[in-house]
């Protein structure tokens, strides 16, 4: 019977794998901390599934990586002050060095664009765009109304789109 | 149709009915204001799209192992292996420097952590328990991206060799080498030593 659940569980989360990992790595640092938050939150769903079972699997893997990642946060901003480094940004592709340096140059553009949008912008376009969920679904994830999600959506990409071309990165719309 | 952002987000969306979306596009060719929120919002979702990654090959074995550890039952990483996107697997960085061993069996481990990797390399079927001395421990086996490794599990801690290391930020945990095989225990929840010929930093992360 416990097999059987640890199958089910295997067969409806982790196709969402990539999903979940492109939200925890925009809510995290570098991408070892990344990997930390989906690992955290597979183990908490596996262990919540049983009561879970139904209902929109993608929209609350979601849920618990923000909920994981917010606890994170609050639970670093009570420790001491640290000597943080700057992990490099390394996207796993096969570029040229050359390559690698202008996409670099591009996603810590388009990184400081994302940082710079008001926080319920940010994570809606993380939530749509990154992880590719409808309006529904994050509307789901965050209990926040679906009309809301739509403004807030559309606002952040725009936002993105001006802030984008006006520091140069990306020619004018 | 004059401006309406309600039926505007609803068709960046892409859940206007045919009949509102005939109105809508009749409409944008003549609002400019509408037209540029569109190419603008396009533009914001394209971009942010081609920046989408793919989770690292390794994860989902990572993960696997972390539930596997979490239940006491062997996973099915085979069946992760089949869902997940193919390709070599890589190796998860914790960011710690391990120091390498030579690979003659090591005479100074102590007993039960000698008998456990004795029976880890052996050709022989896995017995269920294994009793050293005083010493029984309860043994499984798990793959793990196409390894085997053999996890034994205890009422009390396992002896430290003298030589492992302590797995930084994971009080009561160490982690060692013997040539291609991979040590890691950990005493919390449950004593768990967990050996085989897979990448000890993917295991320290797992158990992390």
């Amino acid at each position: 019977m416990a097999d059987a659940l640890d199958g089910e569980f295997t067969e409806r989360a982790l196709p969402y794998l990539d999903a979940v990992w492109n939200v925890a790595r925009r809510m995290s640092s570098d991408p070892a901390s990344a990997e930390d938050l989906v690992q955290e939150t597979y183990l908490l769903a596996y262990r919540g599934f049983p009561s879970k079972r139904d209902g929109d699997m993608r929209s609350w893997l979601v849920s618990i990586c923000l909920n994981a990642a917010r606890s994170e946060h609050r639970r670093r901003a009570r420790r001491p002050i640290e000597e943080l480094g700057v992990a490099p940004d390394v996207a796993h592709t096969s570029l040229r060095p050359d390559q690698v340096a202008l996409a670099n140059l591009d996603r810590e553009a388009l990184n400081r664009a994302l940082d710079s949008l008001p926080d319920v912008q940010r994570t809606a376009v993380i939530l749509a765009d990154l992880a590719g969920l409808t309006a529904s679904e994050i509307s789901r994830a965050c209990d926040v109304p679906r009309g809301t999600v739509l403004a807030r959506v559309h606002r952040g990409r725009r936002r993105l789109a001006e802030t984008l071309t006006k520091s140069g990165v990306a020619d004018a719309l | 149709m004059h401006c309406d952002e309600a039926v505007l987000l609803e068709y960046l969306e892409g859940t206007l009915d045919p009949v509102q979306l005939e109105r809508l596009e009749a409409h944008l060719l003549s609002c400019e204001e509408c037209w540029w929120r569109v190419r603008a919002d396009r533009w914001g979702r394209d971009v942010v799209r081609a920046a989408r990654e793919i989770a690292p090959a390794a994860l989902s074995d990572r993960i696997a192992l972390a539930m596997s550890l979490e239940r006491g039952r062997p996973a099915r990483p085979r069946r992760w292996r089949a869902i997940a996107a193919a390709g070599a697997l890589a190796v998860a960085a914790t960011g710690a420097i391990w120091q390498t061993w030579s690979a003659s069996p090591h005479h100074a481990d102590p007993a039960l952590v000698a008998a456990v990797v004795a029976v880890a390399t052996s050709e022989d079927d896995l017995p269920d328990t294994l009793t050293v001395g005083a010493d029984s421990v309860q043994l499984s086996r798990l793959d793990v991206g196409g390894a085997e490794v053999t996890i034994a599990r205890s009422d009390e801690p396992f002896p430290m060799p003298a030589e492992a290391d302590p797995v930084p930020g994971h009080p009561d945990a160490w982690a060692a080498r013997r040539g291609s095989l991979s040590i890691v225990c950990v005493t919390r929840p449950s004593p768990l030593l967990v050996v085989g010929d897979a990448d000890l930093e993917l295991l320290v992360a797992a158990i992390s």
